[in-house]
């Protein structure tokens, strides 16, 4: 597969560069208060790149796959954590792309270009094992009420409209699984405990509280039962933009330590005089292109409507592990000035490793790659 | 190669019980959220003899080598990284003292530390980059075999709580290092800014600025008759202790990991039970072993003064940390997302250690090191 970029996808890179390096200005801060920037969320908003996939005849950008990869992976060259602002923006927004029937596009679609979504499926007994969930659905004429807790919601605690999920029919594993649209003022929705996580820190998981949360029945996406066929469609879509933040992140530690290690010496020489850190920033580089290649592939079977849970998985696998070597790797070129927080990498770093967890650990990528190989 | 004496399986199990009893979850996130070091736990650990274990008995010490210090290391930051490591960076000048110091200079520097009453730490300043500065140290005028500090900056290890900063410097002769106790309290000894690092906070790092120092005489170290010079002595047993704090924080790190996965259950069984689990926990077994026998091995040979001991710091420093590297991500990873919560230690020992790993001598400058030996 040879991938060529369009005029108008070299045209969005450039736009969303200039704004991902205002953008950037705001990391430390950001990243020690551990709040969310409502400002960035405000210039992604203004600058219709929130709004990226939302259908045309709905007023969004109406951009594929792979436009979102490549405008994810240019944010996250400069600021990780605002990425995956986005990121976590288009996964919320994903299943209402996929399943939501016209009434309910009518309803969220337009909203969703002004307003923050958030997907959320975990739990604390169900991280990996989705099987495991016990938050319940309960049909109750008009309604139907929803009990439960749910953890690890990326922005969870900031969006207004999350896919949530939940068992309308208990004791049957993932079969019983549901998708609900929840608005954040439904009656019984709360927000609970906010992490303090290690890296991606503007936007922090959030624990989300159901106490008889009332769900009009309109809002149940697709049928009862489909929830996990919703949630795997939404993740073979998500995962290589996920990938991307990583090729991004990696290729933003990359550009950083090309730019810092003229200054810097190893052994009393000129660092990039040295040929194991000569050696060391060429193999990052193939590293960082290998996995690029393999979002873009990933990305554009989407977009040529032959989705790959192999390749998906793959790309996100791949681009996560290179991300987190790579930015360690750096940190190791720039030495003691690598691990100071006066320079980004050591951030770009803790921000990688939140990827090689999110949206299924890589552990469950192997495992789908492995099964998608023997089909 | 060799067992643990009786002896120093004592010490080990002395040093995890004060460790499991001291080093408090709650405690250690407040401290490292303050950047604060706690004195009491320093002083208990003086107390206890877990400080000043490789010091001999006249200057209050164990009469213990670095190998026992080693063992103790290991366990502090195995049950907890920041404090561990600030208590074993809390005197990083003594080694110094140790092999090059007089009796006098040993009696003053060495037992006020036993004695929970003074940090000592080293400042490094950087000849090679300020060169054309003109000298930083010169001899004193009217001062009889003393020095003056000119000038220079150094970022250094607990800079604001030290009470005694071993000056090292290249520059009155680059094949003799020169080595100077000074008392922070003295003139001209400024702390200037603090230096925030991904990890390690609980030890803080500040820039020491110095500016007409004088020292007298009877703070001048000598190279006596040790062999090797201040500066490598201290590179020697630095890489050595940095070793020994990731090692234990790669078991810490692994301990974390297996109770996690013998307790976590997904599809129906225990994590522990999936062979994906299981070969990433050999794997970590397997290294944080060999990294041990490494490590234990350079202190040993820094104890018998064996004359290979700059390779064989270079190497344990390199494999342990590089070791505790993969052992505190992949600790982070069987996890899963509690792992990279800040309530939990192990995102914190991977800050810490990543910190540990570059703050001196880099691994790529241990590389280039061991390459020198290899074919020299």
């Amino acid at each position: 597969m040879f991938i060529n970029l369009s005029n108008d996808q070299k045209n969005q890179i450039e736009r969303v560069k200039e704004i991902a390096k205002k953008i950037a200005l705001r990391n430390r801060e950001v990243d020690e208060a551990s709040e969310f920037p409502w400002d960035i969320f405000n210039t992604f908003k203004e600058n219709h790149i929130l709004d990226l996939p939302v259908p045309k005849n709905f007023g969004g950008g109406g951009a594929q796959s792979l436009t979102c990869c490549l405008v994810l992976e240019e944010i996250a060259r400069f600021s990780p954590s605002s990425a995956h602002m986005l990121a976590g923006h288009w996964l919320g927004f994903t299943p209402l792309e996929l399943f939501c029937n016209p009434f309910q596009k009518e309803k969220y679609f337009p909203r969703l270009r002004s307003e923050l979504a958030a997907f959320s499926l975990t739990e604390p007994a169900a991280g990996s094992d989705a099987g495991g969930i016990i938050t319940e659905a309960k049909r109750e004429g008009e309604n139907y009420t929803l009990n439960g807790t749910k953890i690890y919601c990326t922005q969870g605690h900031v969006a207004n409209v999350i896919t949530i999920f939940a068992k309308t029919s208990p004791d049957i594993g993932v079969k019983g699984l549901s998708a609900f649209i929840v608005e954040k003022e439904f009656p019984g929705f709360s927000v609970g405990k906010i992490e303090d996580q290690m890296g991606m820190r503007g936007t922090p998981a959030a624990e989300l509280v159901l106490q008889d949360c009332l769900v009009p029945k309109q809002n149940l996406l697709g049928k009862e039962g489909d929830g996990f066929n919703i949630a795997m469609q939404t993740l073979d879509r998500t995962r290589p933009k996920d990938a991307a933040i990583a090729v991004g992140i990696a290729q933003g530690a990359l550009d950083y330590t090309l730019n810092y290690a003229p200054k810097g010496f190893l052994m009393k020489e000129p660092l990039l005089k040295s040929q194991g850190v000569q050696f060391l920033i060429a193999d990052i580089a193939i590293s960082i292109e290998a996995a690029r290649l393999l979002v873009y592939e990933a990305a554009s079977l989407i977009d040529e409507g032959e989705v790959s849970t192999k390749h998906s998985a793959m790309a996100k696998c791949f681009a996560t592990d290179v991300a987190m070597r790579v930015t360690e790797q750096a940190i190791d070129i720039l030495g003691g000035e690598g691990v100071s927080v006066e320079h980004p990498v050591e951030m770009f770093m803790r921000d990688a490793k939140l990827l090689q967890i999110l949206e299924g650990t890589n552990q469950i990528q192997r495992l789908i790659i492995f099964r998608s190989l023997l089909n | 190669m060799y067992e643990l004496t009786d002896t120093q399986r004592d010490i080990q199990k002395a040093a995890r019980e004060f460790a499991e009893k001291e080093f408090d979850l709650d405690l250690a996130l407040e401290l490292e959220k303050e950047g604060r070091f706690l004195k009491s736990i320093f002083e208990k650990a003086c107390q206890l003899g877990f400080i000043g274990i490789d010091y001999p008995e006249q200057y209050c010490g164990q009469s213990f080598g670095l190998f026992e210090n080693v063992l103790v290391i290991e366990e502090f930051t195995r049950k907890d990284s920041g404090i561990g490591i600030s208590l074993s960076l809390a005197d990083i000048a003594s080694s110094i003292i140790l092999k090059h110091g007089d009796e006098s200079q040993k009696k003053n520097f060495l037992i006020p530390v036993t004695q929970g009453r003074a940090i000592s730490t080293v400042a490094l300043i950087d000849s090679f980059h300020e060169k054309n500065q003109g000298p930083i140290i010169t001899k004193a005028e009217g001062y009889p075999d003393g020095y003056v500090i000119n000038r220079g900056k150094a970022w250094v290890i607990h800079g604001s709580l030290a009470s005694i900063i071993i000056l090292l410097c290249e520059t009155l002769n680059p094949t003799k290092p020169i080595a100077l106790i000074v008392e922070s309290k003295w003139e001209g000894v400024n702390i200037l800014g603090l230096k925030k690092m991904m990890g390690m906070r609980i030890s803080s790092i500040h820039e020491i600025a110095f500016d007409k120092v004088k020292v007298p005489k009877d703070h001048v170290i000598q190279w006596g008759n040790a062999g090797t010079d201040p500066l490598t002595t201290y590179r020697h047993v630095h890489r050595i202790k940095t070793s020994a704090q990731a090692l234990g924080i790669a078991q810490g790190a692994f301990d974390h990991a297996v109770k996690h996965a013998k307790e976590r259950e997904q599809f129906g069984r225990k994590i522990c039970q999936f062979q994906g689990i299981q070969f990433m926990l050999a794997d970590l077994y397997t290294q944080i072993e060999a990294a041990r026998s490494l490590v234990y091995r350079a202190a040993h040979q820094y104890d018998t003064n064996d004359p290979d001991i700059e390779k064989i710091s270079s190497i344990a420093k390199l494999f342990a940390t590089d070791v505790a590297i993969k052992a505190t991500i992949d600790s982070i990873q069987i996890h899963g997302g509690v792992g990279l919560m800040r309530e939990y230690p192990i995102e914190r020992m991977l800050r810490d250690v990543k910190t540990i790993q570059n703050l001196e001598e880099t691994n790529l400058v241990q590389k280039a090191l061991i390459a020198k030996k290899i074919i020299s």
